[in-house]
């Protein structure tokens, strides 16, 4: 069946209806046969990306499985929605995966959580299924409801990862985690090791699973945001800033301009104290004692701006569907400005001392390495990409809030080391300042939230926000009651941690890996969801 | 460098704060914990706008009958009052300091508070219970959320 369509030479030969039709995001319905095809074609296509995969369980309203592809098109600020629809008694589609990499988890993500099968993928095993779940316990079907007690079975083998083949003599398998020093969180790694050298990297993640989409299921949208803030608490306000931007989308809401920069201004705010403890965090695993400290302070006293001026130190609360839901008062941005201030003062002191410190740059330079191509075929997305020349951000791509209104650059690096991820951050969090400086600038007065109307039943949306991580995708269908039916976020680390095993072998010794980890900057919850 | 790095350590000082030997106060604006003014709270008259709010149902409303709690929290149910009127828990255990309720309230009743020192050492002293009747109320609160 694929073979007959892969003669399409355009996209539109395979759209067979168009949907929404918003400059800013479009959607168009395929035969889930064709989806392999039409993904060939997009790859192809200048300046456009992968953005997210999912499935829905539509069959309340018209019968039927929906796998949607949204696909971003960053010259003309859009996005395109694929709409397939699956038949729930053969629930199946051909695997995008051998085109295009990155989709690898997301299918496995689709058959654990609505048992649709990709046919001829490459590893059709669980992903992020609890090892000890009954194999016909589909999570996001609408007929399991989120309180239900799942019964617990003895794992079975076939489902698990081919076991690593058995090492050769001189060769060492270095378990790492679940359970590490610290306040790590869970995940896990197999390190095959030769002498020093790391020559694999096999890695088990999703311990964290809370089930959020599922619990948002039947939400008012009023109380969604609480729930996408518990993604990942220091990704909170990209994520909230996503979901209320895909209810707004859904609702046809359109949000007051101070709510706009008041969301851009808080956005940075997040960056900034992400950026700095990321420092934090490398100076650590470099061994740069009084570094971490330093950057630490610097944290600390984000945090605390955050807690002063928006009640809640790691921004929860404030994104509610139609704005925010508190205002800022002058003296405030004085605050903010004082603080901001501050901070470029400290960052003339702090980063040169960095760039001068070898022990830290000899650790750095030239570990880990995540080649351009891999980053683009496994889609990494954020400062983790735009370090290995992938020269994409939203916030400049497809602005939202008020970044079309602000000036800032946006920092490439071609090398894709750790030292790349490095110099992106730090570059990043001198145009964060930018940015808020000019927020507090040009904010306009006025209303800070609008009211929201409900929409018709079957409204869907789509959202989203460059966290500090990387691109935050959130996506709703709300119901005729006005409560959730689906939510779908796809959390950056999730995109970047699927790329991650590619840089650990190769010219990298055991010790860098702490180094390389901790260069990535991934979160383990904000993946797992 | 590291000579650097050890002179801007040494310049940095001591940056800690004495707390919990001094207290450390948060700005106004922090949410912490929510307390309720049983005097303006109108749930005896049938109100219960601050229940609807609340995602992680935190505050419940019963019809004050002895020995029903609200379901799963049988264990800390602390309430031991007579009476008519409604019996209005407020559990902190289970509060995620959204402040939802606080904008739900129309009579201001419920308010977020700078303080975070939420830890206690009973399960139960996390419940906050307060019997409201009709006009001419006797309030009643009957557990303190206050540690100590």
């Amino acid at each position: 069946m694929i073979e007959t369509q892969s003669t399409a030479k355009t996209l539109e030969q395979l759209i067979r209806d168009v949907g929404r039709d918003s400059q800013r995001f479009a959607t168009a319905t395929v035969r889930a046969d064709d989806l392999p095809a039409a993904a060939r074609l997009l790859v192809r296509e200048e300046g456009t990306a992968f953005a997210d995969l999912f499935a829905v369980d539509d069959r309340d309203r018209s019968g039927r499985f929906q796998i949607h592809l949204i696909w971003a098109f960053d010259p003309s600020a859009a996005w395109l929605d694929l709409i397939a629809d699956v038949d729930p008694t053969h629930p199946e589609y051909p695997s995008l995966a051998p085109t295009l990499p990155a989709v690898g988890w997301y299918e496995r993500e689709i058959r654990d959580e609505l048992g649709i099968e990709p046919r001829d993928h490459p590893l059709p095993r669980r992903l992020r299924r609890p090892a000890d779940w009954p194999p016909e316990t589909y999570l996001l079907r609408r007929d399991l409801d989120w309180s239900t007690t799942i019964p617990r079975i003895p794992a079975r083998a076939e489902d698990e990862l081919p076991p690593l083949a058995v090492a050769p003599e001189g060769v060492v398998d270095y378990p790492l985690g679940p359970v590490r020093s610290g306040v790590v969180e869970s995940g896990h790694y197999t390190l095959r090791t030769v002498g020093e050298e790391i020559v694999d990297c096999r890695l088990q993640l999703f311990y964290k699973h809370r089930g959020v989409e599922k619990r948002a299921e039947g939400l008012s949208i009023l109380h969604a945001p609480l729930v996408a803030e518990r993604i990942s608490g220091t990704s909170a306000f990209a994520h909230s800033l996503a979901l209320c931007q895909a209810i707004e989308m859904a609702c046809g809401a359109v949000v007051p301009k101070r709510a706009q920069f008041l969301r851009t201004l808080f956005a940075e705010l997040e960056r900034l104290y992400n950026h700095i403890g990321y420092q934090a965090d490398l100076c650590q695993a470099t061994g740069l004692g009084v570094g971490q400290a330093q950057w630490e302070i610097l944290k600390e006293r984000l945090l605390r701006l955050n807690a002063t001026v928006a009640g809640h130190r790691y921004l929860f609360g404030l994104n509610v569907p139609g704005g925010l839901s508190r205002d800022l008062i002058p003296p405030v941005f004085g605050t903010i400005r004082r603080a901001l201030h501050d901070l470029r003062t400290d960052l003339d002191v702090l980063e040169p001392m960095l760039l001068g410190s070898a022990s830290h740059l000899d650790r750095l330079e030239g570990t880990g390495i995540l080649r351009s191509a891999d980053a683009r075929a496994y889609g990494a997305v954020g400062p983790i990409g735009r370090a290995s020349n992938i020269d994409r951000d939203l916030r400049r791509d497809h602005p939202y809030a008020a970044y079309d209104a602000v000036d800032f650059a946006v920092p490439i690096v071609e090398t894709g080391d750790a030292l790349a991820r490095f110099q992106v951050r730090l570059t990043e969090t001198r145009e964060s300042i930018r940015i808020a400086e000019q927020v507090i600038d040009t904010i306009p007065g006025g209303p800070i939230r609008a009211e929201i109307s409900l929409p018709a039943a079957g409204a869907t949306g789509f959202g989203w926000a460059e966290s500090s991580r990387g691109a935050s995708l959130h996506w709703v269908a709300i119901g005729p009651d006005g409560t959730i039916t689906r939510y779908r976020a796809r959390p950056a680390s999730f995109a970047n941690w699927q790329a991650f095993p590619l840089a650990v072998p190769g010219h990298n010794i055991l010790t860098d890996f702490p180094v390389i980890e901790q260069s990535f900057g991934l979160s383990f919850a904000g993946a797992d969801r | 460098m590291q000579i650097a790095w050890l002179i801007r350590g040494l310049r940095t000082g001591v940056v800690t704060t004495r707390y919990p030997r001094e207290p450390e106060t948060l700005p106004r604006g922090f949410r912490g914990l929510p307390v309720l003014d049983v005097d303006r709270c109108h749930a005896a008259d049938g109100c219960n706008d601050c229940v609807q709010a609340c995602l992680p149902r935190a505050i419940t409303l019963d019809a004050e009958t002895r020995g029903q709690g609200d379901t799963g929290r049988e264990s800390f149910a602390v309430s031991e009052e007579a009476g008519g009127g409604v019996l209005l828990r407020l559990n902190y255990g289970a509060c995620i300091m959204c402040g939802l309720c606080v904008a739900a309230c129309q009579s201001t009743a419920i308010t977020m508070t700078a303080d975070y020192e939420l830890a206690v050492r009973q399960p139960g002293d996390l419940i906050c219970a307060a019997t409201l009747r009709d006009q001419g109320a006797h309030h009643e609160s009957t557990a303190s959320p206050e540690p100590n």
